[in-house]
């Protein structure tokens, strides 16, 4: 029996670790994917765990948060955003109060890096249009005496109510993130506890993948092949703003959609950065700002801003980063 | 007294290592078709495919499928930033022509769940 026993351990023990690496290895079974155009961008709801049959209507409601944001805050004809800007101000609805709320506190905060009356500039702009000579002094001058979160008067309400002192709102640099909120709520309501929301790369990452971080590629701001890092994010929102989402260069220079509403021109301190916060509302802002500020002020806004960390590259492609981002978005090993 | 461990046990176990990667061992983040997302919904191509024509807001987009990734050949968009982007080799890239909403994705095993940008 005992001779038995040892003819057959060896073989055995080969047996069980080649199942033991077979099943280690084994592909998981895909997460819930669904895959929409909207808020101008690719947008994409990756859920886990969840029964085949549940995955469609869950993912279905995130869509439904995420597009009623759009419906009330894109700077589109028949918003009601674009009937507050045609009208100088008005009452507003809770969640665009919430939004315009949001963005002057965070204009406050970054000295007017982030402003959300900015719209005057992005139209004269208007990198969407494509190459053409950017404007002159004295149109970006004229735009710049639109531009002015100092300006506008908001009164919470209810109630809400803005008086926009002469400027216009444009919430694309905030809007995203509180959508992306609004999504990620949607979810929990709906008892999905693992899932990743990601509006044209900026993303709300939630719980985990079968017990394992999720994994996030943070994108290359020079190389769309290459990742800068690979990051294991603790739950939260990580929103990227980069100059190479959007732009079009014009004798030798790179004109994108950044705008510094000091300068009233593309901010050009940085090429890409990437906050790490746990509202998605905060980091959207927070991203726009810490670029238009550039990486010295920017990274001192971020290291004194609680409950936020984040990753620049700056203007020649330096990589620098808060002292805890490493914490909120740990190295993933094995990559 | 017979060996504890004889030929024969080594082909089974060379067997067992060979079945294995048969099963699992392919599957190393290799591009195995591609996806057109659009107005029209989503579709899958085969690798290879060659030339598809995909229309849009703005018109047709011409997106380009090969062996070993997709690129955005040709559209009607103001930056052309899809048409700069070039190929896209690596599984769970996208080249997306947001104006006139075509996107291109590379399906396989993706190394990472997502991509923040």
């Amino acid at each position: 029996m005992s001779r038995q026993l040892r003819r057959w351990a060896a073989p055995l023990a080969v047996l069980a670790l080649v199942a033991w690496y077979g099943v280690s290895r084994r592909p998981e079974p895909p997460p819930a994917v669904e895959t929409r155009f909207l808020m101008d961008t690719l947008v994409s709801v990756t859920l886990w765990g969840t029964d085949r049959a549940d995955a469609p209507g869950r993912i279905g409601v995130a869509f439904e948060a995420l597009e009623a944001v759009d419906r009330a805050m894109a700077r589109k004809e028949g918003t009601p955003l674009w009937a507050l800007n045609r009208a100088g101000g008005g009452i507003l609805d809770p969640a665009t109060a919430e939004v315009v709320s949001a963005s002057l506190a965070w204009a406050r905060r970054t000295g007017g890096a982030f402003d959300p009356t900015v719209a005057p500039l992005i139209d004269l702009w208007d990198v969407l249009a494509g190459p053409h000579p950017p404007p002159s002094g004295g149109q970006i001058a004229a735009a710049l005496g639109r531009v002015g979160w100092e300006r506008v008067r908001f009164a919470p309400g209810p109630p809400a109510r803005v008086d926009l002192g002469g400027t216009a709102l444009d919430l694309g640099a905030i809007a995203k993130g509180y959508a992306l909120d609004r999504a990620a709520a949607a979810l929990r309501a709906g008892g999905a506890a693992d899932f990743i929301v990601n509006a044209g790369g900026d993303l709300v990452v939630a719980g985990s993948k079968g017990g394992r971080p999720w994994r996030v590629g943070i994108q290359h701001p020079r190389d769309p092949e290459r990742f800068l890092r690979v990051v294991e994010p603790r739950p939260g929102a990580l929103v990227t703003s980069g100059d190479y989402e959007r732009f079009y260069e014009w004798e030798g220079e790179r004109v994108h959609h950044i705008l510094d509403p000091r300068t009233g021109r593309p901010a050009g301190g940085c090429r890409s950065v990437t906050v790490w916060a746990s509202r998605a509302i905060d980091a959207d802002a927070l991203a726009t700002a810490v670029f238009v500020l550039g990486p010295d002020a920017g990274l001192a806004l971020l290291e004194a801003t609680a409950g936020a960390e984040g990753l620049v590259v700056d203007a020649v492609g330096r990589v620098r980063e808060t002292a805890g981002f490493g914490r909120v978005a740990p190295g993933a090993a094995g990559r | 007294m017979r060996r504890r461990f004889t030929p024969l046990d080594a082909l089974v176990v060379a067997g067992l290592l060979a079945l294995n990667w048969a099963v699992l061992g392919r599957d190393r983040g290799e591009p195995s078709a591609a996806e057109i997302v659009s107005a029209s919904g989503i579709r899958q191509v085969r690798l290879g495919a060659g030339v598809v024509r995909v229309g849009g807001p703005l018109g047709e987009t011409v997106v380009e499928v090969a062996p070993d990734g997709v690129r955005v050949a040709s559209s009607p968009c103001p930056l052309q930033l899809c048409v700069r982007q070039g190929w896209v080799r690596r599984p769970g890239g996208v080249v997306a022509c947001l104006p006139n909403r075509v996107a291109v994705r590379v399906a396989g095993r993706e190394g990472v769940d997502a991509v923040g940008r």
